[in-house]
């Protein structure tokens, strides 16, 4: 018998800025009677790393999860109408927070949970802090206020290959992750086009900085959860824990056993720490199962 | 007991597949200060050719230099946070790493895994 995923993948067109973008994303499926919850990969990948969660049978009975590749990620190219190969690619917070509010608008979903992983977990607070009105929930994976010095010419030098920044990646995962999940995660850091992990990184190490911020996150509009992989040297705990005390109501974890990638490269252990959260989430959205 | 046992290192590097592919063609030198010893390995297409003790500020391509206490910590069967990888690990720990910057990306596969056979020789010995 013939074996497939449950996720299906399509794409959806976003107008942001003026410019059209031809977008990927994978759905769990299913229709308003469960809460949305969007997925968004790590800096330099793409919607590939949520493979795992998008099929857990559990959280599908609650959640529709859908995995998008932000622009010029994985299978959503370069828009067509943009000289880009003339430009330096530059992820900016402007255009990130955008990102996720159009594909909840042209998807039609109602205030989502938003969920992301490192640009994604800093993505949750911005977007918590600046658009609480969007979204019920946002779930902070390797999260912090700010993660300076990251962003070097290194990641994207005529002479490196992508094998480097993969082999980095490899080792910001937990020591005792599955091995074949590991390689997987680092392997798509060797396919993602070679501007892509730099130019993201300006957002993740430069243009996010939120300074004290944070503290104007109000969880009565949007609640705040934050979960960080003890291995993780590149957003170590500590950080996420610091950002989470100055959010009042904010709820934060360290993930014994996890790295940077917990979603791929440990998704069973993720996913313990994860359920609970969005048990939370459902139960205070009225759809305790 | 020392850190490796450095005279059988050499083979043991040399059968490792995954390290032949990322030290494809690379020519180099490498000093590894263990606290106050040093050993150079010296690397010619990609295979370890030699391991020798060396002084402390002999001439090399890439060095790292870390206490004993560190080295056993980055080399432990299952290292604890942050010592899990080179990169992360000399960013947050007393373990020093110099190297032209663009040879140590080129090569960093290779490192990474070298560190890795390091770790699996300490374990199966033990």
């Amino acid at each position: 018998m013939t074996r497939f995923d449950s996720a299906i993948g399509r794409y959806v067109y976003l107008d942001i800025k003026d410019v059209e973008y031809r977008v990927y994303f994978e759905d769990s499926g299913g229709d308003s009677r469960k809460i949305p919850l969007l997925l968004q990969h790590t800096a330099g990948a793409d919607g590939r790393q949520w493979r795992h969660v998008l099929e857990d049978r559990e959280l599908a009975e609650r959640f529709r999860m859908i995995a998008y590749d932000l622009p010029y990620h994985g299978k959503s190219l370069p828009p067509v109408g943009i000289e880009w190969w003339k430009q330096e690619y530059k992820l900016t917070k402007d255009f990130l927070m955008r990102v996720p509010r159009a594909l909840a608008r042209a998807l039609g979903l109602r205030r989502p949970v938003f969920m992301g992983s490192s640009i994604g977990g800093h993505l949750a607070l911005d977007l918590a802090l600046h658009h609480p009105e969007d979204f019920r929930a946002v779930v902070g994976v390797e999260a912090a206020s700010a993660t300076p010095g990251g962003y070097l010419d290194l990641w994207n030098h005529p002479r490196v290959s992508n094998a480097f920044k993969a082999s980095v990646m490899y080792g910001l995962m937990a020591p005792t992750a599955p091995e074949a999940y590991r390689r997987e995660t680092a392997w798509g850091y060797s396919q993602g086009a070679p501007p892509v992990f730099k130019g993201d990184l300006y957002y993740h190490d430069v243009d996010h900085a939120m300074g004290d911020r944070a503290r104007e996150i109000d969880t009565s509009k949007v609640a705040v959860f934050l979960l960080t992989g003890e291995y993780d040297w590149s957003t170590p705990p500590a950080l996420s824990q610091a950002v989470a005390e100055q959010i009042p109501g904010a709820r934060f974890q360290i993930m014994e056993g996890l790295g940077h990638f917990p979603m791929s490269e440990d998704p069973e252990r993720f996913l313990g720490y994860l359920r609970p959260v969005l048990g939370e989430i459902a139960s205070a959205a009225g759809c305790a199962g | 007991m020392a850190l490796l046992e450095w005279n059988r290192l050499a083979d043991r590097v040399n059968a490792d597949p995954e390290f032949a592919l990322a030290a494809r063609f690379w020519d180099a030198t490498l000093r590894l200060d263990v606290g106050t010893e040093s050993r150079r390995l010296r690397f010619e297409g990609g295979s370890l050719r030699e391991v020798t003790a060396c002084e402390r500020e002999a001439e090399c391509d890439l060095h790292i230099a870390a206490p004993v206490q560190e080295w056993e910590r980055l080399l432990a069967a299952v290292p604890r946070p942050f010592y899990q990888d080179l990169f992360g690990a000399q960013l947050h720990h007393d373990i020093t790493l110099n190297a032209n910057p663009l040879d140590f990306a080129a090569y960093y596969p290779a490192l990474r895994r070298l560190l890795e056979i390091f770790r699996e020789a300490r374990s199966t010995r033990a």
